[in-house]
């Protein structure tokens, strides 16, 4: 059980479910009109329980993983929201809004015994932006992905997929900068914290790892652009690399040892 | 593919299979090595990593400026050179990533940090990322600029860190409340006088209020409840649920003592407890504490197989209060704490631990001190990726 504000969330899931549905049969411009309003008012909302977990645990809600899925679900409905605005994609609204609330629900599924400890070495000005930044890639690296499975499948119905491709780029490049900042983030905070910024903690392997994987990718696309079958599936399937490292490393034998292992 | 498949293995200009081949044979290489060697590959210290620094550099130059005569080092700088060092260095990172790793001195599966393979594929990714960043550096031209700092700022990030590694040097200092300490320790033998000497004053240490948990009268053992740890932060003004319980702290006390009718009663006194009062289902029970070395843990029992007890405060700030001695005498007061660690004669000191077995009064602080004089050049690295970082999110993607 979380807090009575959970409400909030609730009204999230709500207003998102039911704008997904709009979203799919979109078929006048007033019901497209209902699930604008419902998306952004179901964002808001989510905004407004962000807000208040946060000053009721008195620290950044950023430390397990279901804290940092709430704010994937956030970031990853905004930047979905304004890539549909910008380009006009329609498709790309319901596809953010389902994945944004996939990631509520299992925090639903699995609720966790939320503490207001905060370790000392948690308690940085770095805490917050290293958060943030990679909360920020994932969700464009997230969507990356979702245009890859949107190409595999016009490709697999033998429609055209460079402007998708293309298209997919933008986001992977956007992603990366973040991933980017992230890493280095991390690695100026652990010279404050541990005394050494690079220690190949299991949680920093698999972040290099996933690093790497994208910057294959882009080095691929654009050498061999016209390799489009291997950069579809790269790119839908690049992402669970991206998992491991965010949560699937809680799994894995290595990882008993790391900092980064979430309560 | 298309345009080399006519063309045969080994024959200019190379390609993928050429960077697949030439990946495996240094893995090959350098595990082989590992396994005849049975030792860590070298890391030397100053003078020998600067020397092979400058050297590197050199190469570099020299064989970028003779690429034109060269098919070879044309393509070291090429994308597919590029992929296949990557695909191998992340490779080892994913065998790193699987096999938990220990730092043991020889290489094995798991102190793959040590390796000839690990080695060979990080000079193989300098040389490539170096000769693909010089390709761009001549004529300087603005729209290089995110390629340069990415690449560029990477391989200084890279070089240095690996070459660095040599000099760092890590040791602790164990203070005592009161005492001045010029000594550093690593493991059990390794001493070093340092240039400079610590006086604790005071180790301090703030707790969080304890957590409660069902546990289990005889063992103390948590119990479990729903797949988790039955535990929840001290309800201090609000009913809390645990398995059905519903349980209140009414009062609760960060520093109590015993008193001789073995009531709780507030008193900051050396060995002073944390202790809190419970309601459980609307009725008096008793109070809780976690116990230290003064006072015993108190539970509260509630059945012949259930119990609430109080865990060990967890800390939330701890800190020593030093004064600092330089070699010419000159003094000052410090706080080193977690996260804040401070400077002196370029050792960085951090608050590290403390006597666990005391908590905040611990007159004991264990700090940790490091040297790494390659960290300037590291940082330069990370901050021009930082700027080459943002110039990728507002430029994006630029086409052949």
């Amino acid at each position: 059980m979380w807090y009575y504000f959970e409400i909030f969330a609730l009204i999230s899931v709500i207003m998102w479910s039911v704008a997904l549905v709009f979203t799919v049969w979109q078929k006048s411009k007033t019901i497209k009109l209902i699930s604008e309003v419902l998306s952004l008012g179901g964002f808001i909302s989510l905004l407004v329980f962000i807000i208040l977990l946060w000053i009721n645990l008195d620290r950044p809600p950023m430390r397990t993983l279901g804290e940092t899925r709430l704010w994937y679900s956030f970031f990853l409905f905004l930047i979905g929201y304004v890539v549909y605005k910008r380009w006009n994609y329609p498709w790309f609204l319901s596809y953010s809004l389902f994945l944004a609330l996939v990631f509520i629900v299992l925090n639903w599924l699995k609720p966790e015994a939320h503490s207001t400890t905060l370790m000392p070495a948690l308690q940085s000005i770095w805490f917050v932006p290293h958060v943030i930044v990679y909360m920020i890639a994932y969700a464009f690296l997230g969507v990356s992905s979702l245009i890859g499975f949107k190409a595999l499948v016009e490709h697999s119905k033998g429609r055209p997929v460079k402007l998708l491709l293309d298209f997919g780029d933008n986001i992977v490049y956007l992603g990366f900068g973040f991933l980017t900042l992230g890493l280095v983030f991390g690695a100026l905070w652990a010279k404050e914290a541990w005394g050494h910024y690079w220690t190949w903690d299991p949680k920093e392997t698999w972040a290099f790892i996933s690093w790497a994987v994208y910057m294959i990718y882009m080095h691929m696309r654009y050498h061999r652009p016209q390799k489009e079958t291997f950069h579809i599936r790269m790119l839908a399937f690049a992402f669970i690399i991206l998992l491991i490292a965010w949560f699937g490393i809680n799994y894995l034998p290595a990882a008993q040892t790391s900092v980064h292992v979430y309560s | 593919m298309t345009k080399n498949s006519k063309r045969k293995i080994w024959h200019h200009p190379w390609g993928y299979p050429e960077g697949s081949l030439i990946a495996f044979g240094l893995l090959l290489t350098g595990f082989l090595l590992d396994f005849s060697t049975g030792q860590a590959f070298p890391k030397p210290p100053f003078p020998w990593n600067v020397s092979l620094f400058m050297l590197l550099i050199s190469v570099l130059i020299v064989a970028h400026l003779n690429k034109k005569s060269s098919p070879f080092i044309r393509w070291l700088s090429s994308v597919p050179a590029a992929i296949s060092a990557l695909v191998l260095f992340t490779f080892i990172s994913v065998l790193m990533g699987l096999v938990p790793q220990k730092n043991m001195g020889v290489p094995s599966p798991s102190n793959l940090l040590d390796s000839w393979a690990y080695f060979f594929s990080y000079i193989y990714l300098l040389v490539v990322l170096g000769l693909s960043s010089l390709k761009r550096i001549w004529p300087l031209e603005k729209r290089n600029a995110a390629y340069l700092l990415n690449h560029l700022g990477l391989w200084l990030a890279l070089a240095a860190a690996g070459l660095g590694a040599g000099d760092i040097q890590q040791y602790n200092m164990f203070l005592t409340e009161g005492k001045t300490t010029w000594y550093g320790y690593q493991g059990k033998n390794e001493t070093i006088e340092l240039p400079f000497a610590l006086r604790l004053n005071d180790f301090t240490l703030e707790n969080y209020p304890a957590k409660i948990a069902l546990v289990d009268p005889k063992t103390k053992a948590i119990l479990r409840s729903a797949g988790k740890p039955a535990l929840t932060d001290l309800p201090l003004d609000k009913l809390k649920t645990i398995k059905g319980f519903e349980i209140l702290a009414t009062d609760y006390l960060d520093f109590a003592v015993i008193d001789s009718l073995s009531n709780f009663i507030p008193l900051i006194d050396t060995g002073a407890v944390q202790a809190a009062r419970l309601t459980v289902n609307g009725a008096v029970r008793g109070w809780v504490s976690p116990g230290n070395f003064r006072f015993p843990m108190r539970i509260v029992p509630i059945s012949d197989t259930l119990a609430i007890a109080m865990l060990k405060p967890e800390a939330k700030r701890y800190a020593s209060d030093v004064t600092v001695f330089l070699p010419d005498q000159q003094q000052y007061p410090e706080l080193i704490e977690v996260n804040k660690p401070i400077e002196v004669e370029g050792w960085k000191i951090y608050q590290s631990d403390y006597d666990e077995r005391f908590g905040r009064w611990s007159r004991h602080s264990i700090l940790e001190i490091v040297r790494d004089p390659w960290l300037p050049l590291v940082y330069v690295g990370f901050y021009m990726m930082i700027i080459g970082a943002i110039l990728l999110i507002f430029q994006g993607k630029k086409t052949k």
